[in-house]
């Protein structure tokens, strides 16, 4: 493995707009933050462009580095910073999929699916750490990834999941029909 | 063990085909068809709700690195912000208990991130490292020749594949870097305004303490129409065929040919348009432009698509331009402004009272000289009243 000291002195060259010099910083950082994301993420389809957005952030970000001894937090900070942006992009583009391919449900279905049910008693209705769950998946998080953080199994992540599920469904559909009885009768 | 409604809870994990299988099936099956509905709206509520609580999740970051005890890792400016965020942050952190675990989870990333850095800037010397090869690369090389032709065959397409790799990020890195040669940067003085000029003939005018980093007019370079603003600045875009991109912290704002204010600070950049048409998004996701007309402005936060523009008065919203910026003004309503700004009467004869006038003065103009463009636009001419004051009459 190539090993690197990236010294205060090759940070300011690079900063002066010293061309080899940010050649060599930028060709040093790069298989160090490439080494991060494949530990991070694993998936190599994604490495690439998490690789070339943090040389970006730091490309850019340069000039304005005032303490040169301080590249590595200001690296480490842009690829942090790049993993966040990554998981509150994870999951949007999928999670549309299913409204638009439908009918709407009722006339006027334009309006956004939330505006027609109470999100806010359907999460009342779990624990404490079924929410936990929950809200770290739509943050980003595989089933994986968040089971590592509860340090426990996919599997049992995924059956609170799917509990959770149940109980909401109960909750909203006994609020239905609450509301189905009281404006039939 | 799985049961019915597995698809339903995990629908994104589903490949297109079982999604396809699925919206079949839940065309004929309304329950189920509503139960989906009613998951996927509690978890994009859930969802917004977390955006709504934290807009900016690099702050998260720095809540994250601060709480582990690595303060020093955060600038002054990080500090300044994660300070003024943290009571709305530790609100959301109680009431969100997925808040905490991502939390820790960044923790663990800053740990991870470090380990790799020293593990690959170790100050090993050059000839340990020879020798710890050898040693590491022997045990390899036995097992070398029991691997099958297929490993063999991986191996080098992995290698393509780096090399792939590594010649697209020297081709990213040679375009940096003719950027940055191309490119100059233009700040103006704490206490007053500075013009560029640009390569087009387009100019920036920049406010007070306001940095623009241009294409060189000098240097030929593929980024001739784009052009990156940190701080507040009013362009005036000359119409060309090829699109200009203005770049701010978190906003890019593209156009072909307007004129417009552009507020960029660090978190947030607000655009108000004047005249033209403005595509305005989010500089890192580029997701649900918006397009900003004359008289719109809307703004552009970190992490946050832009918002819908809505109506602004300019006078007011582009104060800061030192500029008068009349766009199809009636001359009556323009004596006003004058008359108000200098404290000195100005009237206009009834003739030219509704006349429309488009242009830009600046303010620190003589009243006397910007009443004369004024005039020569409207065909008329200046009459000084006694007692004080000017009159706008049409020309003899």
């Amino acid at each position: 493995m190539a090993q690197y000291d990236f010294d205060t002195a090759l940070v300011k060259r690079a900063q002066s707009g010293n061309e080899r010099a940010r050649e060599q910083l930028f060709g040093q950082l790069e298989p160090l933050l490439r080494a991060y994301f494949i530990k991070r993420l694993g998936e190599q389809s994604v490495v690439d462009d998490l690789v070339q957005n943090t040389m970006l952030r730091v490309h850019d970000g340069l000039d304005d580095l005032n303490r040169t001894d301080r590249l590595k937090a200001f690296a480490m900070k842009a690829a942090l910073f790049e993993v966040q942006d990554y998981y509150r992009g994870r999951y949007d583009a999928k999670e549309n999929l299913y409204d638009p391919e439908l009918p709407p449900e009722e006339p006027g279905g334009g309006a956004p699916v939330e505006a027609s049910v109470d999100v806010e008693r359907a999460l009342d209705t779990l624990k404490p750490q079924a929410r936990r769950v929950m809200e770290l998946r739509e943050l980003g998080y595989k089933y994986r990834e968040i089971a590592e953080e509860m340090d426990t199994t996919e599997a049992a992540i995924k059956m609170r999941v799917k509990r959770a599920f149940d109980k909401m469904r109960d909750a909203l559909l006994a609020v239905v029909l609450l509301l189905s009885q009281a404006l039939g009768g | 063990m799985k049961n019915k409604h597995d698809p339903l809870v995990f629908y994104d994990a589903l490949s297109p085909e079982e999604q396809e299988e699925l919206r079949e099936e839940l065309a004929d099956n309304s329950d189920r068809a509503e139960a989906l509905r009613m998951w996927q709206a509690v978890r994009a509520g859930l969802r917004e709700r977390l955006r709504e609580r934290v807009p900016d999740r690099r702050v998260l970051v720095l809540y994250a690195l601060d709480h582990a005890g690595r303060s020093d890792l955060l600038s002054d400016d990080e500090q300044a912000t994660l300070e003024e965020a943290r009571p709305d942050l530790e609100r959301a952190l109680r009431e969100h208990p997925g808040l905490a675990g991502a939390v820790r989870r960044i923790q663990q990333d800053q740990t991870d991130f470090e380990a790799v850095w020293d593990e690959h800037t170790s100050t090993e010397t050059p000839s340990r490292q020879r020798a710890s090869g050898r040693q590491s690369r022997q045990p390899a090389a036995r097992r070398q020749g029991q691997r099958s032709a297929s490993t063999s065959w991986r191996r080098w397409a992995s290698r393509g594949a780096l090399g792939v790799a590594a010649l697209v990020f020297v081709a990213l890195l040679v375009l940096l870097l003719q950027r940055d040669r191309a490119m100059l940067t233009a700040t103006a003085p704490a206490s007053s305004t500075r013009v560029v000029e640009l390569a087009d003939g387009s100019t920036a005018r920049l406010a007070p303490g306001a940095k623009l980093t241009y294409p060189d007019p000098d240097e030929w370079t593929v980024f001739a129409r784009r052009a990156r603003l940190d701080g507040r600045a009013f362009f005036d875009i000359t119409p060309q065929e090829d699109r200009f991109t203005i770049e701010t912290p978190t906003a890019a704002a593209t156009v072909l040919g307007t004129s417009f204010g552009l507020d960029a600070r660090e978190d947030v950049t607000t655009l108000t348009g004047v005249e033209g048409r403005v595509r305005f998004a989010n500089r890192e996701t580029e997701e649900r432009a918006v397009v900003v007309r004359g008289g719109q402005r809307s703004r552009v936060a970190r992490n946050a698509l832009p918002s819908t523009p809505t109506r602004a008065n300019m006078s007011e919203a582009l104060a800061w331009t030192n500029l008068f910026l009349f766009r199809a003004t009636p001359a009556r309503r323009i004596a006003e402004r004058l008359s108000s700004f200098y404290d000195v009467t100005i009237t206009v004869a009834s003739p030219l009272a509704n006349k429309k006038v488009t242009g830009t003065f600046e303010q620190n103009r003589p009243v006397r000289e910007v009443l004369g463009v004024l005039a020569t636009t409207l065909q008329a001419e200046v009459q000084p009243q006694e007692g004080g004051g000017y009159r706008l009459v049409p020309a003899a």
